[in-house]
This record gives structure tokens, C-alpha cells and sequence, in this order.
């Protein structure tokens, strides 16, 4: 079956920065998580996609349609940014017939889609209230709701869970998740990494306008984890003398005495390897973490 | 093209600018308040200066009246050559408020990318966007006609015993309101969404809608005698400027210049 969203050559740009430098990408069925460091195009590439933006060069289809032109296709597209867009002197109520009126829906239809996802979401006691009396998670609830009303085809999320306590944040994925199965495409964008890990899915990565890996989140350990690193912490400070008889390469920031560490690792499999041996030595671990020295190489390469 | 479509964006405009009395009191106050003013004066200006300025100003029909009718010819010359062009313009000028805010807010309040992301057509959302200042100002210029016309009435069959209004240069003023206000309305929506934030769309727009005040003021100093000749002119080429003036918008319009 042909991809929902098919991009070519894409490329955009603002003056004379370029925010998307020549994008080529087919979606797949089911969720396509983006991620990238702040200001590397991915917001621009979903406007793009919905037809927000123009391309400079390229061209951007959904279901063999262009966005920018072809104002009936954006009706089985839908885009949740981390603004929640929502017009805040109107209730939500009248948002969400608002919104639902543009995709030709009735206000019956509106109001019990709204009404099914907002109680899910616990914020059916919201809905008769003004957008600006609500707290930014609720409004981004809302926005959520919104962004469903059309059951879109197509669902482009952009950090949609920005904003959000843990339990809307995981009732979000979840509802994602199983919104993928249905034959739908989605792309999620976010820069967590451990949202990331949350989902057996595509990935992509875009750094400076481009697409630099097209992977799984699986292989983001398998792969992305070759020669990188882990940053240790302990609970007391450790000798260098220590560290070097593990056998792996570290940054420090102390010389003497140091109490967390960078090791530089060749797979995933070293970390147990590292830490055996660290204990082994009697060294007391308050924790690991590989997100931080992950973001750092996905958002600088390398 | 569906007229629902441009129906919700008009009614969520306007429905957000009655959501506050801050925004929608001086919009409808102000003019509200000129037809109830202004025939007031010209009745006070009528019964005690008239011979004086009519001389001043040289205003044929005053002069050429008899000196028991030169206030009754005043009241008459007063009630349709400056206040009709005033209670015209006056609606238009304060609901270009809207027209200012129409783009420019929906930037400012980062609600453009939602809006664009439904299928929306250019021409959809430029109509529902125009109608949102469109009706205002034109459902207050009917009410200020109404309140001033009956003010007027009611003072000159007090004061002279006859009834002044309605005449057809009057009624045919009242018939070119929605034209009169389209054009303005057009330009003010085009620019708001063009422009970074409200602040510049209003001020931009407190220059747009000075032109408007050429009618009133050209009347006053006897350059342009409102007739129906005049009138009917007026109203031909402003159906024709509007028609020109909305499809150049449509030409200008970018959807991309909404998100910032």
C-alpha cells in the first residue's frame, strides 16, 4: 500500500536560513517517532506536512495530494503542537464545535467524541469552562481532543505530551499506541528520550534540517549506542586509580577524587560489564544514565 | 465553497468579541452615543444659530429659505449633509477594531496554526474573517440610522411640527453602508494579516480608516452635495472598488504568513 505521507526532496527555508535541507521520506503505517534537539526542522517539517509551509523546493504528499494547495486533503490530517492553539475566550465547548464545524461534523457528533476522549482524560468537568480559566496541562488536554475530533488519517504530534503529568502523559502513548494499529498514520514528534523508549516504532532523527538516521527505537540502543557514552554516578567518591582498572576510557571532572563519571562504551552490552567491575571494586552506584550523553551525540552527531 | 465554513469563523470572531464588554462597549458605545448626540445639537445649532452660519457658509438651501424656514431648512440641510455621513462612517471605523484583530490575533495568540491546519480554503477564511467586522458595522449603522433618525424626527415635529426623515439621499446613505464598509474592512483584514501583532495592525489601521472621513468632512465644507445622483454613483463604484479590492486580497493572501 502506498505511504500516507510521501516527501521528496524537501527542502525549506526562511531567508537565508535553511530549516529543512533536502528531507526525503515515506511514513509508515503506525507511530513514526521524530526526534532531534531544539531548532533541527522537525517542528517545520510536520507544518510542512500539513500544509502550513510551503515547500521551497520539493514537494510533500498526503495521499498523493499537496496540503498547501488542496484544502480538502487537510481534513484527514491533524496537527497537536505544543502550543495548545486553543481560543482562550471561548469555552471549550464552543473550541471544540468551533473546530468541528470546519470538518463538516454536527454538534452531536462533536460533542460525543468530545465528551468519550475528554473522560477518559478526566477533564469532562472542563467543558463548559473559558480555555483562559484552565491550567496549561488541561488546556493541552483539550488541544488533544481537538486534534482527534476529525479521526484523523494522519496525526502529526508535536511534543504532545509537553505540559502533561505522568498519567496523561502515559494514557496519551497508550491511546497512540493503539490508534496506530487501526491503520493510521502517525508522527510523533518529541526530543525525550525515554519517551522514546516508551515505543517499539520507527525512528528518525533530524539534526540541522536533515535526516541523519532512520532506525527503530529498538536500534537506538542496539546502533546509536555504539561508541557512546554512559554518565555513572556514586555514592561516594571514587579514585581515578580505581576507574582506569575497569579498562574503559572516562572523562572526570575531578582529578583526585571524583564523584560521577563519563565511560565511554562500545555497546549496550558494556554497561553491565562496567558495572560489575565497578562493584567489584567496591564502588557504591547511586545511578546511571545514558540519556544525557545520548541527546548530546544525537543533537551534535558524532 | 461552504458557506457554513465561513459562517463558524464569523461566528467565533464574533463570539470572541463579545466575550468582553471592554472590547465590544466602545465599539457600539461610540457610535450609539453620536446618534443620540449629535441630532440633539443640530437642533440646539438649528433653532439659535442657523441664520448666522448659514449666512457664514454661504449654504444655498439656507440662504434661498425664508426666514420663519431657515431653521426648519438647516435642521433639514444638517440632519442628512453632516450627521448621515457621520452615522455612515462612524460603525465602520470602530468595528475596523476587529478587522484589525482578525489575523494579527490569531498570530499573536499563536491560534493560526490551528486554524490553518482544517480545511479551511483561502477564500473560506478571508470571507468569514471580513463578515466577522462586516456585520458589526453594519447592524450598528442600522441602529444608528434608526436612534438618529427617530431623535431627529421626534425633536423637528416638536419644534417645527413636521417630519424630517426619512428622504431618499438618506435612505440611499443607509443603502451604501455595507458598501462603504467593505472596502475599508478589506484592506484593514489583508494588512492584519500581514503584520507581526495587533499593536501594528490598529495603528496601521487608525491610518486606513481616515479616508473614510473625507465624506463627512467634504459634505460640511459644501464639496460634495450628497443627492441621489451622488449617491447612486457613489454606491456603483463602491460595489465595483469592492469587487476589485476582494480579489486582489484573495491574490495577496498567504496562508504562510499567518505563522510566525
Amino acid at each position: 500500500m502506498e505511504p500516507a505521507v510521501i516527501v521528496k526532496n524537501l527542502f525549506k527555508n526562511f531567508g537565508k536560513t535553511v530549516a529543512l535541507n533536502n528531507i526525503s521520506f515515506k511514513s509508515a503505517e503506525g507511530v513514526n517517532i521524530i526526534l532531534g534537539p531544539n531548532g533541527a526542522g522537525k517542528s517545520t517539517f510536520l507544518r510542512c506536512i500539513i500544509g502550513l509551509y510551503r515547500p521551497s523546493r520539493g514537494s510533500v504528499l498526503v495521499f498523493g495530494r499537496r496540503p498547501y494547495f488542496d484544502d480538502p486533503v487537510r481534513s484527514k490530517i491533524s496537527l497537536l503542537s505544543d502550543n495548545y492553539a486553543l481560543y482562550d475566550f471561548l469555552t471549550v465547548k464552543q473550541n471544540l464545535r468551533f473546530f468541528g464545524s470546519l470538518y463538516k461534523l454536527s454538534d452531536e457528533e462533536i460533542y460525543a467524541k468530545s465528551r468519550s476522549i475528554l473522560k477518559e482524560m478526566d477533564a469532562l468537568k472542563f467543558f463548559d469552562r473559558k480555555v483562559t480559566e484552565l491550567s496549561r496541562g488541561t488546556k493541552q488536554k483539550i488541544a488533544f481532543c481537538r486534534a482527534m475530533l476529525n479521526d484523523p488519517d494522519v496525526l502529526l504530534l508535536d511534543e504532545p505530551t509537553a505540559f502533561l503529568d505522568a498519567s496523561s502523559s502515559e494514557w496519551i502513548r497508550n491511546f497512540i499506541l493503539d490508534y496506530g494499529k487501526k491503520g493510521k498514520t502517525i508522527l510523533f514528534v518529541t526530543q525525550k528520550l525515554d519517551e522514546v523508549s516508551r515505543f517499539n516504532s520507527r525512528l528518525i532523527i533530524i539534526r540541522n534540517g536533515s535526516i541523519v538516521e532512520d532506525t527503530t527505537t529498538y536500534n537506538i540502543y542496539n546502533e546509536i549506542m555504539k561508541s557512546s557514552s554512559v554518565l555513572i554516578r556514586f555514592a561516594r567518591p571514587v579514585k581515578p586509580e580505581i576507574l582506569k582498572k575497569t579498562g574503559y576510557k572516562f572523562d572526570a571532572m575531578e582529578s583526585k577524587e571524583v564523584s560521577s563519571v563519563k565511560f565511554y562504551i562500545n555497546s549496550y552490552k558494556d554497561v553491565n560489564n562496567l558495572l560489575k567491575k565497578l562493584m567489584d571494586k567496591k564502588v557504591f552506584i547511586l545511578g546511571i544514565d545514558y540519556i544525557e550523553p545520548l541527546v548530546e551525540r544525537i543533537s551534535k552527531g558524532g | 465553497m461552504h458557506l457554513n465554513k465561513i459562517y463558524q469563523v464569523t461566528w467565533k470572531d464574533i463570539k470572541e468579541v463579545f466575550s468582553s464588554i471592554l472590547i465590544f462597549g466602545p465599539m457600539f458605545g461610540i457610535p450609539l452615543a453620536f446618534a443620540v448626540i449629535l441630532p440633539v445639537l443640530s437642533l440646539y445649532i438649528a433653532v439659535h444659530e442657523a441664520p448666522s452660519i448659514a449666512a457664514a457658509i454661504k449654504i444655498p438651501n439656507i440662504s434661498a429659505a425664508l426666514p420663519a424656514f431657515k431653521s426648519v431648512a438647516f435642521m433639514d440641510y444638517f440632519s442628512i449633509n453632516i450627521l448621515g455621513p457621520i452615522t455612515m462612517t462612524m460603525p465602520i471605523i470602530t468595528s475596523a477594531v476587529i478587522a484589525a484583530d482578525s489575523f494579527a490575533g490569531e498570530k499573536e495568540r499563536k491560534t493560526a496554526e490551528a486554524l490553518l491546519s482544517t480545511p479551511l480554503s483561502k477564500t473560506e477564511l478571508l470571507l468569514g474573517k471580513i463578515f466577522a467586522s462586516f456585520l458589526p458595522a453594519v447592524i450598528m449603522a442600522v441602529l444608528a440610522f434608526v436612534i438618529y433618525g427617530s431623535i431627529v424626527n421626534y425633536l423637528s415635529f416638536s419644534q417645527f411640527h413636521l417630519y424630517i426623515l426619512p428622504t431618499l439621499p438618506w435612505l440611499l446613505m443607509l443603502a451604501a453602508v455595507p458598501f462603504l464598509a467593505l472596502a475599508p474592512i478589506s484592506i484593514v483584514v489583508l494588512i492584519s494579516s500581514h503584520v507581526k501583532g495587533v499593536k501594528e495592525a490598529q495603528q496601521l489601521t487608525s491610518l486606513l480608516v481616515l479616508p473614510l472621513l473625507v465624506l463627512p468632512f467634504a459634505s460640511l465644507l459644501g464639496l460634495a452635495s450628497l443627492s441621489v445622483s451622488f449617491m447612486l454613483y457613489l454606491i456603483l463604484f463602491l460595489i465595483i472598488f469592492d469587487f476589485i479590492l476582494f480579489y486582489l486580497s484573495l491574490a495577496v493572501f498567504r496562508r504562510e504568513s499567518l505563522i510566525s
